[in-house]
């Protein structure tokens, strides 16, 4: 059995995508025809979208999060979306010629990835959602209307909207909107942060409100207002028991039950909903200890991956210029913390405050983590010389500059060593025999003297943030031994990051890579060193060997590490037997098994 | 018989036998008389042959010991782990010196988080995917 990453596929040819798109489209005409077709118009930051309904049943269900910005029907629409399910038209949507293993975990049909065609598919509410650019015309297709889960209908549609409003320069971001007359503020973050209460408080106490899950941003440099935030779901998420909380804020949709613990009650504000406003501050929440709430500042690029990584993870075909837009937003406007206080219904006060005196809310400079601390970058390279430069000056563009580079290179028979010579400053050259990654990074720990070590693939890249994000979580959590971030599959060779072509998300690529993780020092006394039998999965292990003995590994939601999936990559082509070795499977039958032993041996003691 | 080697991955360890069947995403462990029934088929022994010479072992009681062995085919079967066809073996069946043992598959079934799933090719199922 051969190992297959998906990026690794070659891409379906343009005729077969644009085939498979005729194919979907001649049945959605088909739909239209068999059932009553209902059309509705909306406007959106601007833009007229014609919604093309095949059967009541769908516009039903999605009418209250749509139509307040419905519009009457009237000229040439920007674009067109047909919306319709198979049981209720009883027409077949043709199945995509892909394997399952296509289907991506953020949607991304993996090898469609024409320029023209965007296509995915959502497990969530097992939908099909195409668009031809070309023609800005939009398919979005239900196996059954009847199943649609609520977060469907409290944002429907929303992977076309965020393509078609891509084409016109306009940015669908995961955050919220409220403000006043003067102006609002973005409120960015992952789920839990206090984005949706902060927005529905916001509501419930009469403020103007644009939007919660997700809003439209447009910019315009050297406007007077740079950067507007524009409605499009009139829709707002919150956990069930805090429903009630907010009955002021809207109408709560009718749902029996949670339909599981991350499903949450959707409430529509309806008429209270304002079309768009100008942005004046970008803030990422956190809870805080205080009664009130209040601002402080943040460094830009932790709001930024706060801002980013919940998109990213969310739209499919999104990618760098996700990050890119966002960073404009972060340059043209205020930013900050927003320190949530436990009276969360004061926290509108701290909002109208902040509108109003943007000047004197956001101010002082981003905090640093205490110290500046030595890292240890630690880079095994084994015939790495078409790629080895290029990541030691990306390692070097981090914003924590206090690092030592240490390059092992492990008996290399190409120009690796004087690639590394020829690149100048201070590098540490360490040279082996062959003896594979774990044997090099363990002669990278004995050669560190850092108080963080970290580890890069010779052919991986980082983003800028990566170490010093880590290291404020360190200093939040002394007893973290290791902070492991998330990875994004990517094609390219800009050494900054810039300009890489992500391939799909951090959702759908290895979730365990030793170059997305930043290490105390001294964790590898308690854990061991990398298990040098093992010529793969020998990062796998190690993370196990750290669970078994409870070492502190604090999982955060940004991406820590580009993997470059090139021509040469050491999984390419190899057999799964090599990738997923036994001996590592065997090292894990001896852990289960004494797991099950305690278990048993504690379930005695526990009848005794 | 045959080992199913297109899915089936398995080699002895400090003393046992490692199987792993990475389309069910399930690994095993044997040890002793598991992994010699394991090798006698694997080398394309039929089970009666395999009983047969088990049969002279101490400790092997002829009916239930052949149940047994039956049963853990069977189970083998069952996982996918051998699949017919294969050459017949041509010498004889190896028998260890100890007494007899009650062949045992030890299954572990957390695949995903061992291998905390770099995707692995699977099986290319053309069409719509499995509703989650």
């Amino acid at each position: 059995m051969r190992y297959a990453n998906p990026a690794d596929m070659p891409s379906r040819s343009e005729a077969e995508q644009a085939d498979f798109f005729e194919q979907a489209f001649a049945a959605s005409e088909e739909a239209l025809r068999r059932s009553e077709c209902i059309e509705h118009d909306m406007m959106v930051a601007g833009r007229r979208i014609r919604l093309r309904f095949g059967g009541e049943a769908l516009a039903r269900l999605t009418l209250e999060a749509l139509s307040p910005l419905f519009v009457p029907l009237e000229g040439t629409p920007d674009a067109s979306l047909i919306v319709w399910d198979g049981a209720g038209t009883g027409v077949e949507m043709p199945a995509p010629t892909l394997s399952n293993l296509c289907f991506s975990e953020r949607g991304d049909l993996w090898t469609f990835d024409s320029a023209r065609y965007r296509s995915a598919f959502h497990y969530w509410d097992y939908s099909l959602n195409l668009f031809d650019r070309k023609r800005a015309l939009g398919i979005f297709w239900l196996k059954d209307a009847a199943k649609m889960p609520s977060w469907t209908r409290a944002a429907p549609f929303r992977t076309l909207f965020h393509w078609l409003l891509a084409d016109h320069g306009l940015q669908l971001v995961h955050g919220a909107v409220v403000g006043t007359e003067r102006g609002g503020i973005l409120i960015c973050g992952a789920g839990g942060v206090g984005k949706s209460s902060t927005a529905l408080a916001a509501l419930a106490s009469g403020m103007r409100f644009v939007g919660d899950d997700y809003v439209v941003l447009s910019m315009a440099p050297g406007a007077e207002h740079p950067v507007t935030g524009h409605a499009l779901f009139a829709s707002a998420k919150v956990h069930f028991p805090d429903a009630p909380r907010f009955q002021s804020a809207g109408r709560l949709m009718q749902e029996l039950a949670p339909r599981g613990a991350d499903d949450k009650a959707v409430i529509f504000p309806e008429d209270a909903m304002t079309a768009s406003l100008p942005i004046v501050a970008m803030v990422t929440p956190r809870f805080g200890d205080t009664q009130d709430s209040s601002f402080e500042p943040i460094d830009r690029d932790a709001l930024l991956m706060a801002a980013a990584y919940p998109t990213l993870i969310q739209l499919p075909h999104s990618g760098h210029e996700v990050i890119e837009f966002l960073e404009r937003v972060a340059g043209e406007v205020p930013t900050g913390r927003l320190v949530l206080g436990s009276d969360r219904m004061r926290v509108p006060h701290a909002l109208r405050h902040a509108i109003a005196e943007p000047a004197a809310t956001f101010t002082g400079p981003a905090p640093q983590p205490p110290g500046t601390p030595l890292v240890s970058v630690i880079i095994p390279a084994y015939n790495a010389q078409d790629h080895i430069r290029a990541t030691i000056e990306n390692v070097r563009d981090q914003t924590h500059q206090r690092i030592e580079i240490i390059v092992v290179d492990d008996g290399s028979t190409d120009e690796t060593v004087r690639e590394v010579e020829a690149v100048g400053g201070p590098i540490r050259l360490v040279r082996q025999n062959n003896a594979g990654p774990a044997a090099a990074r363990n002669r990278g720990i004995e050669e560190a003297r850092g108080d963080y070590l970290c580890f890069q693939d010779a052919d991986d890249l980082w983003p800028r943030w990566k170490i010093t994000s880590a290291l404020s979580r360190f200093a939040d959590d002394p007893d973290c031994d290791v902070v492991l971030g998330r990875s994004q599959l990517v094609r390219g060779d800009s050494a900054s990051g810039n300009q890489l072509r992500f391939k799909a998300s951090p959702l759908d690529t290895f979730e365990w890579s030793i170059g997305a993780a930043v290490f105390r020092a001294d964790v590898f006394q308690k854990v061991g060193r990398f298990d040098t039998r093992l010529r793969f999965g020998e990062d796998t292990d190690w993370f196990e060997r750290a669970a078994e003995i409870d070492a502190g590994i604090e999982r955060i939601e940004e991406i820590s590490l580009y993997v470059r999936r090139h021509e040469t990559n050491s999984t390419k082509n190899r057999d799964v037997k090599d990738i997923y070795p036994i001996r590592l499977i065997h090292k894990r039958v001896l852990r289960e098994r004494q797991a099950r032993r305690d278990g048993v041996t504690q379930e005695r003691q526990g009848k005794s | 018989m045959k080992v199913n080697d297109l899915d089936v991955s398995a080699e002895e360890i400090d003393g046992e036998l490692i199987a792993v069947n990475f389309l069910t995403g399930k690994y095993f462990a044997l040890e002793g008389t598991a992994i010699e029934i394991w090798n006698a088929l694997a080398l394309g022994h039929e089970p009666d042959a395999i009983i047969a010479a088990q049969s002279g072992r101490a400790g092997f009681e002829p009916e239930r010991g052949a149940q047994e062995i039956r049963e853990f085919i069977v189970q083998l079967q069952d996982e996918d782990m051998f699949v017919p066809g294969g050459p017949a073996a041509a010498g004889p069946v190896v028998v260890g010196a100890t007494d007899w043992s009650v062949p045992l598959l030890e299954e572990y079934d957390d695949m995903a988080a061992l291998l905390k799933l770099d995707p692995v090719v699977d099986v290319a199922q053309v069409g719509w995917p499995q509703q989650e």
